[in-house]
């Protein structure tokens, strides 16, 4: 797309997707889509930037109100509406993994900043006590002497208990940090533990690397091929001659899904209807019953089946009718040719 | 009317005789100009049918989209010429008559249908390991773009002039992400089921 829509544009192209555009303006934006690529590009990404807000919940009650017009319509909305809620909720999942391992590797480093060692030692402490109190009775005068004199013996004596007590103190502390010597193991001991772990987790990841590696090299073979994988047909009613007028469904690898629209003549409506699906040899491949009359539209069944069923034979499909009472009437019978 | 869209091939293929393919392919040329294929203009256009009824609110756009390539394609098989200055005009043409059968039909038969209730495909156990595979695989800056994005209560306008867009380029590089995430998804898909079936 190139240039940026004009706010005009833009509001033309919301007018549009909510369906409030006249007739008239309704025709010209289609015919300006379908001949404009860029016009139409304009329009998927104003869409989608709409179930955007819608899956967000950012929309006002009249907004929310004709974006599910719009978005619960058809199929083809619905799964782009799916699309972005599966989106959301896998960023999410994300978002919560990458959260939970960062609050784990938080929780480690905070175990490891409560362990404090002692930093100076009380007898140092001591000593120093001592020295300063002896300086300061050297300073007084000597009509103190005697009084002096006790208080030195009385403060000797006090610090002699001290001394003891600091001594008791210290082997104390000594224990401590024994102790917490031995919690600074035992955590370094679960660090490389989980180191250890973490390169195991490593190695995993390196083979899930490769595996993506591989995925990618598959990729970009598969982004060479059709991305859709679904084969339609659409079958009208036949007079049953193998060979001639039989549809040939070609199916290649791609196809996963095999699609089948078959016209139901419109002469005599029943309320249910019975399909059986087999090859002209006689094998059953499928089948389904009561299937209510609402299924058909514009006159057509339509089935998805997987393709898996359907290898390379002719095949005949038998629509029955089922009336009120039970009664059931061959409606139609198709034939088609799968060709791989 | 005898169609079959297979994957691989264009609806030329389904052509009759040489010149009615050669038509076609001029069509599809002057519908899709800027087309590498054929089978790209194909695929092209068919979007954009598609898209059309689904914004008329038709319950199974792929249905009237291929409802009209057949009538287009019928056309052209019965010698019917088409201009190639506006050749959109005559395929909307077609397009609006299949829409009018289909609300005719509708309602004769007087049924609203619940989109809820009609068939869809089926959901591929895969998906969630895919989603996983295909978000590690995108840069780290546009994963982290996604989530802010997507998961923080951030004003939108607010989000693109930090990243120093317009509201309009930040739509679209939220939609081509968006994009490219869904192509490897629906690989991813058909690759894992491969590999399990």
């Amino acid at each position: 797309m190139s240039g940026e829509p004009i706010q005009e544009t833009e509001e033309l192209i919301n007018r549009f997707l909510s369906g409030q555009l006249s007739e008239e303006e309704r025709n010209a934006v289609e015919e300006h889509f379908l001949a404009d690529d860029d016009y139409f590009t304009q329009l998927l990404v104003m869409e989608d930037s709409l179930v955007d807000d819608y899956v967000l919940g950012r929309l006002t009650d009249e907004e929310r109100k004709n974006a599910d017009l719009l978005f619960r319509s058809s199929l083809v909305e619905k799964r782009e509406v799916k699309f972005t809620e599966d989106l959301v909720a896998s960023l999410r999942r994300a978002r919560d993994t990458k959260e939970e391992r960062q609050r784990r590797k938080k929780k480690r480093t905070l175990d490891d900043g409560e362990i404090v060692v002692p930093k100076t030692s009380p007898w140092l402490q001591s000593q120093v006590s001592l020295n300063l109190i002896a300086r300061g009775l050297r300073g007084l005068p000597k009509a103190f002497s005697a009084t002096a004199g006790l208080i030195l013996l009385l403060l000797v004596a006090g610090s002699i208990y001290f001394v003891f007590q600091n001594r008791r103190q210290t082997k104390e502390l000594l224990a401590q940090r024994a102790v917490l010597e031995r919690n600074v193991q035992e955590v370094r001991e679960k660090l490389s533990r989980e180191i250890q772990d973490s390169s195991e987790l490593g190695k995993r990841l390196d083979l899930e690397n490769k595996m993506r590696t591989q995925a990618e090299e598959a990729l970009a073979l598969l982004r060479n091929r059709e991305p859709r994988s679904i084969a339609s047909v659409v079958l009208l009613p036949t007079i049953f001659e193998r060979g001639g007028g039989s549809k040939i469904v070609s199916l290649n690898a791609n196809a996963t899904f095999l699609r089948l629209l078959l016209e139901v003549p419109s002469t005599t409506p029943y309320p249910t209807y019975n399909v059986l699906i087999k090859t002209f040899g006689g094998r059953q491949v499928w089948s389904r019953d009561s299937i209510p009359a609402s299924q058909i539209k514009q006159n057509k069944l339509s089935f998805v089946l997987s393709a898996s069923f359907f290898p390379y034979d002719d095949y005949r499909i038998e629509l029955l009718g089922v009336s009120e009472n039970g009664d059931s009437k061959v409606v139609a019978d198709y034939a088609f040719k799968v060709r791989k | 009317m005898a169609l079959t869209f297979v994957p691989g091939y264009s609806c030329a293929d389904l052509m009759k005789t040489q010149s009615d393919s050669a038509a076609f392919d001029t069509l599809l040329q002057a519908l899709e100009p800027e087309a590498s294929s054929p089978h790209e203009s194909f695929r092209r256009f068919r979007a954009r049918l598609v898209r059309l009824f689904a914004w008329k609110h038709c319950e199974d756009p792929e249905d009237l989209a291929d409802e009209t390539i057949s009538r287009l394609v019928k056309n052209i098989q019965s010698g019917q010429e088409i201009s190639q200055d506006r050749p959109y005009r005559y395929v909307r043409a077609i397009a609006r008559n299949v829409f009018r059968e289909y609300l005719r039909a509708k309602e004769k038969s007087g049924i609203e249908t619940d989109v809820d209730e009609l068939p869809d495909l089926p959901a591929p156990e895969e998906t969630e390991d895919c989603w996983t595979l295909c978000l590690a695989q995108l840069s780290p800056d546009k994963r982290e773009f996604l989530e802010k994005y997507f998961l923080d209560s951030i004003d939108r306008e607010q989000f693109a002039r930090e990243k120093g867009l317009t509201i309009n380029a930040l739509r679209l590089t939220v939609f081509r992400y968006k994009a490219a995430l869904r192509l490897c998804i629906e690989n991813c898909i058909m690759r894992l089921s491969k590999v399990r079936n």
